[in-house]
Order: C-alpha cells, then sequence, then structure tokens
C-alpha cells in the first residue's frame, strides 16, 4: 500500500490546485463562536488587499455590519450575502448585500450563490457556516455542494474560510468537508492554549540561536576561531535558526 | 489469471465507461452501484483493485474505505474518483486510508491511454 498517486485527467476539467488558493475550515467552540468569527474576518480584511465575499447563513447581513464597525473593521471592503433576511422580508435590498433564499429552498439558494461567485471578482470568500447548512439538507448533499463551491473557488483563484461549530466535528459533514481543506483549525481554547506554548517554545530557541551566532561573529571579530571554523558554526546555526523561524511562520493561530 | 476489480459507482454512467475500458485491457472487472454491497463483496471476495466514486448516494468515498480498512481488508488496493480537488489535508487522510491513489476529473474524453498506464502500475 505504499504507492500513493493521483492522476488528473481533462486537466480543463479536473481543476488543478491554482496557486495562492488556500481552503481554511475554522472548527469553533459554541460559547466563542462569535469572538472567534470577528478574528477570522478581521485577518482576512488584513491579509487581503482585494474584495472579500461573506455569506451569512445565520445572522442578517445588517447586524454583521454593525458588529465589525463597532470592532473597527472596514465593512466596505466586503460584499455580503445575506441567506437569513429574504425569507421573511421578501424585495429587501441594501448597500454592499446581496439577499439570497435560505437553504431551506436549496436549488434557488445554491443557484443564486453560483451566479454571484460567477459575476464578482474577490479574494477571499467566507463561509458562516458549514454547520447552519447542516440544518437543511442531508450531509451528502451539502458534502457535494461544499465540494462543489471549493472547486468554483479554486477555479477564481480566491480563498475559501468555513467554520464550523467544533462539536460538529464527528459529522460526516465535517469529516468529507475536511478532506478538500488545506487546514483545518481547531479553535477550541485548550489548543489555542498549546498553540501559544509552542509558539513561546519556539521563540525561545530562536532568541538562543540568535545569541549563539552573535557570540561566534563576536568570536570571529576578534581571531579567536579560524575562518574554517567561524563558516562551519556559523552555517549551523543559521540553519538550525532557518528552520525554527519557518516553523514559527507557519503557525497562524 | 485476470486481475480483478470492482467498480463502486453511483450510476451515471462514468462505472461503465471504466469497466468497458479495463475490460478492453483484460481486466476481470464488476460494478456495482451501492456502498454496502461494495464493501460486502470485498468481504467475501479477494479483489486486486476497488474503484470508487467519492460521491456515492448512501455515504462518502471517505466512509467506504474507513469501512473497509476497520473491516481489515487490506489486500485490495482503492482508488477514489470524481473528485475535483482533495486538499492537503485530505491527501493526508488518504494516505491515512491507505488509499492507492485518487483520480481528479472525468475519465471521459482525453487521456485514457495514460489513465490505462497508470492503473497498471497501480495493479501490477
Amino acid at each position: 500500500m505504499s504507492f500513493f498517486g493521483k492522476l488528473i485527467m481533462n486537466k480543463q476539467h479536473g481543476k488543478e490546485k491554482a496557486a495562492g488558493s488556500k481552503i481554511e475550515v475554522f472548527l469553533i467552540p459554541t460559547k466563542i463562536y462569535q469572538e472567534k468569527l470577528l478574528g477570522i474576518v478581521k485577518n482576512a480584511v488584513q491579509e487581503f488587499k482585494g474584495r472579500l465575499l461573506y455569506i451569512s447563513l445565520n445572522k442578517p447581513a445588517e447586524k454583521i455590519i454593525e458588529t465589525l464597525q463597532k470592532n473597527g473593521v472596514d465593512a466596505g471592503r466586503l460584499l455580503f450575502i445575506d441567506a437569513v433576511t429574504k425569507d421573511i422580508q421578501a424585495g429587501i435590498s441594501g448597500q454592499g448585500i446581496v439577499y439570497i433564499p435560505s437553504p431551506q429552498n436549496f436549488d434557488q439558494f445554491n443557484a443564486e450563490l453560483s451566479q454571484i461567485l460567477e459575476k464578482e471578482k474577490f479574494e477571499c470568500f467566507i463561509f458562516d457556516s458549514l454547520s447552519t447548512i447542516l440544518l437543511y439538507q442531508p450531509d451528502l448533499a451539502i458534502v457535494k455542494f461544499t465540494h462543489d463551491l471549493i472547486t468554483k473557488l479554486i477555479v477564481a483563484h480566491a480563498c475559501g474560510k468555513f467554520t464550523c461549530l467544533i462539536e460538529d466535528v464527528n459529522s460526516t459533514l465535517i469529516k468529507d468537508v475536511s478532506m478538500f481543506a488545506d487546514e483545518v483549525i481547531d479553535m477550541s481554547e485548550q489548543r489555542q492554549a498549546a498553540v501559544k506554548t509552542y509558539i513561546t517554545k519556539k521563540e525561545e530557541a530562536i532568541a538562543k540561536l540568535e545569541n549563539e551566532l552573535k557570540a561566534i561573529k563576536e568570536a570571529y571579530a576578534l581571531k579567536f576561531m579560524s575562518d574554517e571554523s567561524y563558516l562551519k558554526s556559523k552555517g549551523r546555526v543559521e540553519s538550525k535558526l532557518e528552520s525554527l523561524k519557518s516553523k514559527r511562520r507557519n503557525i497562524k493561530y | 489469471m485476470a486481475k480483478k476489480i470492482l467498480i463502486a459507482c453511483d450510476g451515471n454512467g462514468s462505472g461503465a465507461f471504466i469497466k468497458s475500458l479495463l475490460e478492453k485491457e483484460g481486466y476481470a472487472v464488476s460494478i456495482t452501484n451501492s456502498a454496502k454491497e461494495f464493501t460486502d463483496i470485498l468481504r467475501n471476495e479477494k479483489y486486486d483493485l476497488g474503484f470508487i466514486n467519492f460521491f456515492m448516494p448512501e455515504m462518502s468515498g471517505r466512509e467506504i474505505a474507513e469501512k473497509i480498512r476497520n473491516a481489515k481488508i487490506e489486500n485490495t488496493k482503492l482508488i477514489l474518483m470524481n473528485v475535483e480537488h482533495f486538499g492537503a489535508r485530505g491527501e493526508e487522510e488518504l494516505r491515512k486510508l491507505g488509499i492507492s491513489a485518487y483520480i481528479y476529473g472525468t475519465i471521459y474524453g482525453t487521456g485514457n491511454g495514460h489513465f490505462k498506464k497508470f492503473i497498471k502500475e497501480i495493479i501490477r
């Protein structure tokens, strides 16, 4: 069973992963959902220079805009897709908001969302949330929907951030959707604490190596070391440093 | 003796297409539209290779592969198909499940020669 390969058939159809397109699934505990979601949106606004799409299945877009503005997030950079309000208030319109039916009317929801994705230019798509869509349709239909949605994001060279309640982590949906993701980020407090400890340790090790490098350079300047010994020691420490810094850079959450 | 291949497909025609392609290459190919039947057959009979459509009606390809590996059926190599994209996380999961390979995109159209060669390498 050692062989592991992939075959890409008919490349036009079998879309290869576009450079820069990253798909992330965020697992968030219910009690800190709003706080973490705000953090995800804030980070995305900072990370991407272009337009962002945000689809809400939970709250009216107006409420979300209000929360973002209160927290100093430039909501004008986002185009909101509100899949909550139209079912209650037909004919509603708003600036920077597109109203579509809720997933209760799944075919219509899917069709209108697809139209928006085809029409709009965007760098990042935030989907809030997989747990909510799970309430409307069977798991496998949603897995297929999410897979198709991710494929559209890849074709559009956009990043995707999908949120989900950590309590749903054992559902088929989350397990299957995770297969299409590049990263699944556990945002529980326990995990966050572990990440913090890991980062602290890496930073301590980096500081120690930087001191060592400084000492080597000083010793060489004072002619306590030969050229050969200096280059060897310097190379060894720099290589360790680069590896640690790279690990540190890759930890985001 | 011809190598045996079992295909789990949802009846959309791609399974039948693969079957005819592989039969022309001399493989003994069977096909089922049911995920449950697929796992039952593999429990009782030795197949060299199993093709799994990721989007089967009763359960996903990941679940089918998980059931097969949990049932300790390890001598059948597995290939997942009908997916446009697996992420880095997905590829890691596929390795854990002992999936031999996966096929992006559709089998129809160009590249059949490449497909046959690919299968030959996996099944040898």
